[in-house]
């Protein structure tokens, strides 16, 4: 019942904070996150999941199962509960949902309530996506999540703001729709081995080859086809390239909390459910298709960072170098091995950290001088040390710095990608490797720029040491961040575990 | 072993100095120098005792803390306390403590501000130092690499307010990080081949290597490369990071930019921790390199070549730091060709007595540099001998060791490196260049150390402030006469060709090294260079190379004192025309360089034009195309949310009747 109990902290929360005065909506919301944010920390304390959620042998944590609508020959129940992979995501999902809410107390000035409200609901989206286990429930979460992202950016957002709006709402559920095709065909190619919309229950029929023809297609093509639309679908989301530019522009205009939980979040509901479907469901496939795969993700990485290295908005630098962190997810993906997908996994969760950490740099610095162009400003540090600092250890951190989460996340990957079984895994790697130089490029130049130097500002603003609630949600990240790359073990002991069973079989 | 328990002390100590400093050092009466002190003062005696426990035979090989443990392997951190390792501790700690007390004097007393952030910075470099020193294992040997990484750009750009000491910062950081990323591929690959990447005991990757090219290749994957051929290209990835880290050619540019940092960071940096570090690293590993002659080779030839080239460029140069940079170069190579040269306890040899003199005049030039003002135009100085005596003859002992002078400590070790080099030489063509190279470097060494001593010291004084220099504290002096006590005596360790002459016993360096844990001796990398490598050592006395090789310091020194003597000494130089242009402008290593980076944002830039225009543009323009979809999506912005939630249910429903039809659920 947790978990029911989880989302229900964040849709009341939301409720409650929606009809809030302005005035208290800050606080209130606060609070309000702080509820799902101990459940889960309750959730991944009493954790006693073991094995993968999709497969067989799979020990979920919290589970509940009841039939919900019956429908044809389809039984949609409400199907939760959480397995190593997805238990960190929520506890992901919940803490960077705090620190945003609390990044919004200095920017958001207006229309509050509802502004925080929406941030609840999007917590809610985001969890239910993380949990939930039948198709139905899987997708309504997926595109709840899409709404209030869409208001945050469109409402509260710069001066394009209808436009990234519009583009971001409309690029990904395009994505959904090809998405959903995709799974759709496998469904019905399955025909009666299921009767119900069930993941853990059709990856394992799919997993024991009961895929049928459809329509004259052979089960092979099916799976093919299906592959290659979900994939493409998801990969709007990550986003990987080519499919990626709905992200700068949603991000520029975003403000800062929904810049940081659509870099630390949204984007790896992408690559969860890469994980969960694509490699989970259909192995094979992905084994067929790695080669293809990898060049995706290396070019990722490396044009994402060549795009990074040639922006002067702070904001946008930080914005691709999400893309190029992204591909090395798809690369500990498709690797395929023990290290590997628990490397992405786990970068999901650095990832999701740092970016989220920057993000909100940026933001406290937007706060006080009112511009993010590199060229606008310098010798920032005097003035805001305590930013600052926060800032350098967010860039180094994204920098892979030893001893902090980002690190591990790529080493792992590295580790796991190197000698996978795919043609040319080792060049694949090797190349991808090199974004960690480029990454080192713009945030050193970004930083130099910026923080160092004499004391310079275009904008008719004076820079003073930011408030205490702007620093706090810094300071916590820079903490995780460490904690996360000096004891990686709390979290990539039950990813392991859950990305052990996917090996068993299929390749 | 009891004294064992201590070891991880020895790095967590200056880690401590680190914390407190950065949160606590605003408010200590010295900012945080003190705890520096007393941390690096306590790693410095648990280093002894090491030692001292190591020469009773102990060592230690544990692994201490797991990160994760899949199945394939685990990674981990571990402490490998050997006779290496011991000394370096006490190098890298002496040095460290020298320092800490040094900067009392250069910038607790000058009046600096960021303190408590100058103390953060040097106790987390002597941490991770010390930290890499202890690693039992080639990943967190990467690590603590990369944390020295960090540590020298916060440092070198301490002084943030102007434009060059972050830039310098920047680029020290950049450049290592290029050279890193090839170590961080040899690591995954050795990880990958050896399921290991610890360095000693019979499960290293080190012993796994020699035993598959002994022909029991078992446990090792080659991914179908000859294990030669892949061994090969292992060490070399791993060499990238040496080249970076110890600053030999190509990638030696970011060195003399990061003199922006203050002086005593310098010393450090130099002597002890960031650029020894690559050095180490090779010889940490050594029994992996001791099986692959064409690493040993390209190994030699860099070290070989980058000490000369950096030699030459320190002729020219003004400023009293630019030289010493640039013989800091000089002398890594060295120590590199001493180790491609098959002189694992020689290049070990000129890496100590090397910490020792190096650190020295950098501590003394900093003494200069507080007593001009500031000012570090050595055509500014002169003079300076008979107004601040402890500095001088500190500085010129230290200057004799650089230069290789008999008896002083650099000349015992330099001389046995290129010995080694010599009398491999004789066998192999290749190995005999490296070794003209680094026989060359040695006029060049001593024309460009006499030449700063003198410009710096002697002669009448050629500015007001050298008149009338600032003078400097006990917390200046100290450091430089016990800095300078071990560059007169540091060499008398290991005496090689005293031994050779009179027979004694005294060559103490080869015994210490020669014990220790099976496998990474100096006896057993002996016998690897002979079986693996075909190194063979000619017969030949250490006498006469070192006589020759004495003899062109000599010369050196005394081109320097005929051309440099005078009261007011001519600016000779200048005399050499497009050459001391070419030698200003560092061969334009540095334009090169400059030149790759624009040309990488040249692209980026394109790639930007590209991405917004091309790739974009098709997204923008399928969604124009479909004009009537546009406008239905204009008017679906209504802003009210139950609109959307209320199109989203309604899309829902439709898809679910559309499967529900096709599935024949009706």
């Amino acid at each position: 019942m947790i978990i029911e109990l989880l989302l229900a902290f964040c849709l009341i929360g939301a409720v409650v904070v929606f009809v809030l005065p302005d005035e208290y909506a800050p606080v209130g919301a606060l609070t309000a996150s702080l509820f799902p944010l101990v459940t889960s920390f309750v959730m991944w304390f009493g954790f006693d999941g073991s094995g993968n959620a999709f497969l067989e042998g799979g020990q979920l944590a919290y589970e509940t199962m009841v039939q919900w609508i019956s429908l044809g020959p389809y039984a949609i129940n409400w199907h939760v509960g959480v397995d190593g992979i997805s238990m960190p995501l929520v506890v992901l999902a919940t803490v960077l949902t705090t620190l945003a809410i609390l990044t919004a107390w200095t920017p958001i000035d207006e229309r509050r309530s509802q502004f925080y409200g929406l941030m609840l609901l999007l917590e809610a989206g985001l969890l239910g996506v993380f949990v939930a286990l039948d198709f139905f429930a899987w997708l309504v979460f997926w595109e709840v999540v899409l709404v209030p992202m869409y208001m945050l950016i469109g409402v509260w957002g710069g001066p394009r703001r209808k436009y990234a709006a519009v583009k971001f709402f409309v690029y990904t559920n395009l994505a959904t729709l090809v998405m959903f095709l995709g799974f759709m065909a496998l469904v019905f190619g399955l025909g009666d081995s299921v009767s119900t919309l069930d993941m853990p229950a059709i990856t394992q029929a799919i997993r024991a080859g009961e895929l049928g023809s459809l329509a004259g297609i052979a089960p092979g093509t099916i799976k093919s086809v299906a592959f290659v639309a979900m994939f493409a679908g998801f990969a709007v989301k990550v986003p990987i390239v080519p499919v990626h530019t709905w992200l700068p522009d949603a991000h520029v205009e975003a403000p800062t909390p929904a810049s940081v939980m659509l870099a630390g979040a949204l984007l790896k509901m992408g690559t969860y459910a890469l994980l969960r479907f694509n490699f989970t469901m259909l192995p094979d496939v992905a084994a067929d298709f790695a080669p293809f795969i990898a060049l995706l993700a290396v070019v990722s990485v490396i044009y994402g960072a060549m795009l990074a290295l040639a922006q002067q908005d702070l904001k946008r630098i930080v914005a691709y170098s999400s893309i190029s962190s992204m591909g090395f997810v798809i690369l500990g993906l498709v690797a395929y091995t023990e290290y590997g997908l628990g490397g992405a996994t786990f970068q999901m969760l650095s990832h999701g950290l740092l970016s989220g950490l920057l993000f909100a740099c940026v933001g406290v610095i937007y706060n006080t001088t009112h511009t993010r162009m590199v060229g606008d400003m310098s010798g920032l540090a005097d003035r805001m040390p305590v930013t600052t600092g926060m800032f350098v250890a967010g860039s180094f951190g994204y920098m892979g710095l030893p001893f902090m989460a980002g690190f591990m996340g790529e080493y792992f990957i590295f580790q796991g990608s190197f000698a996978a079984d795919f043609a040319g895994s080792m060049v694949f790697t090797a190349v991808a490797m090199f974004g960690i130089v480029i990454v080192a490029g713009y945030f050193l130049y970004a930083m130099q720029r910026t923080l160092f130097g004499e004391y310079r500002l275009e904008t008719d603003y004076t820079v003073g040491r930011a408030a205490v609630h702007d620093i706090v949600p810094l300071a916590v990240l820079v903490v995780l961040v460490i904690v996360l790359g000096t004891a990686p073990n709390i979290f990539f002991d039950m990813i392991t575990d859950a990305v052990g069973p996917m090996l068993g079989g299929g390749l | 072993m009891v004294a064992f328990d201590y070891a991880p002390a020895i790095a967590l100590l200056p880690f401590a100095s680190f914390v407190i400093a950065l949160f606590a050092g605003k408010y200590m009466p010295k900012r945080g120098a003190l705890a520096g002190i007393l941390a690096t003062g306590g790693s410095l005696v648990l280093s002894i005792w090491m030692a001292f426990t190591v020469a009773g035979g102990e060592t230690y090989n544990e692994e201490l803390y797991t990160f994760v443990s899949p199945e394939a392997f685990d990674l981990h951190l571990g402490i490998l306390v050997d006779p290496l390792a011991a000394l370096m501790l006490i190098i890298v700690s002496l040095v460290a403590f020298l320092v800490h007390i040094f900067s009392l004097g250069y910038m607790n007393d000058e009046g600096e501000t960021g303190l408590p952030r100058y103390y953060a910075g040097l106790g987390l470099f002597t941490a991770s130092m010390l930290g890499f020193v202890l690693a039992d294992n080639l990943f967190m040997a990467f690590m603590f690499f990369e944390m020295v990484g960090l540590c020298s750009w916060l440092l070198i750009g301490f002084w943030f307010r102007d434009d060059a000491p972050p830039s310098a910062a920047k680029k020290a950081f950049l450049v290592t990080r290029f050279g890193d990323y090839f170590f961080l591929v040899g690591v995954v690959g050795i990880f990958v081949t050896f399921s290991t990447a610890t360095y000693a005991g019979s499960e290293s990757f080190v012993r796994l290597a020699e035993e598959a090219l002994a022909g029991n290749v078992g446990a090792v994957n080659t991914f179908g490369f000859e294990p030669q051929t892949w061994f090969a290209i292992l060490g070399l990835l791993v060499l990238g990071g040496v080249i970076g880290k110890s600053a030999q050619f190509p990638l030696h540019t970011w060195l003399p930019d990061a003199m922006e940092g203050p002086t005593p960071v310098s010393a450090l940096i130099h002597a002890a921790t960031m650029v020894a570090a690559g050095v180490y690293l090779v010889a940490r590993m050594y029994g992996f390199y001791a099986l692959l002659p064409t690493v040993l080779a390209i190994i030699a030839f860099i070290g070989g070549f980058t000490a000369l080239f950096a030699a030459t460029m320190a002729v020219v140069k003004r400023e009293i730091k630019q030289v010493l940079a640039y013989s800091t170069i000089s002398q890594y190579g060295y120590m590199m060709l001493g180790l491609g040269v098959g002189g694992y306890v020689a290049a070990t040899f000129h890496l100590m007595t090397h910490a020792f003199f190096k650190a020295l005049l950098f501590l003394g030039a900093g003494s200069v540099i507080i007593a001009m003002h500031h000012n570090e135009d050595m055509w500014d100085m002169g003079g300076l001998k008979d107004r601040m005596p402890v500095t001088y003859w500190t500085f010129l002992a230290g200057s004799l060791a650089l230069a290789g002078i008999f008896p002083f400590a650099g000349f015992w070790s330099k001389d046995e490196v290129l010995y080694e080099a010599l009398v491999h030489g004789l066998n192999d063509p290749l190995l005999l260049g490296a070794y003209a190279m680094g026989l060359l470097a040695v006029l060049f060494t001593g024309f460009y150390t006499f030449r700063m001593v003198l410009l710096t010291f002697h002669g009448e004084p050629r500015s007001e402030t050298a008149k009338n220099p600032h003078g400097v504290g006990w917390n200046v002096k100290l450091p430089l006469a016990v800095l300078g006590a071990l560059a007169v005596v540091a060499g008398f360790i290991n005496m090689v060709p005293v031994a050779e002459l009179t027979g004694a016993n005294i060559e103490f360096l080869h015994k210490w090294l020669e014990h220790g844990i099976t496998g990474v001796t100096s006896e057993h990398y002996g016998e690897l260079l002979s079986e693996f490598a075909g190194y063979q050592a000619a017969e030949l006395s250490p006498l006469i190379p070192a006589v020759v090789s004495l003899g062109l310091a000599l010369a050196g020194a005394g081109l320097a004192y005929v051309l440099y003597s005078g009261a007011s000494p001519e600016r000779h130089t200048d005399r050499l025309g497009s050459i001391k242009t070419l030698l200003m402008s560092n061969y334009y290593q540095d334009e090169y360089q400059v030149w790759l980076a624009d040309a990488t944002t040249r692209v980026a830039r394109a790639a930007d034009t590209f991405d917004q225009g091309v790739i974009d543009g098709v997204v923008n323009g399928v969604s124009s195309v479909s004009l009537f979809s546009g406008s239905r999506i204009k008017r679906v912005q209504t802003g009210v949310v139950t609109n959307y939630a209320a199109l989203l249910s309604l899309g829902l429903v439709a898809l679910l009747v559309v499967f529900g039809l096709l599935g024949g659920w009706f």
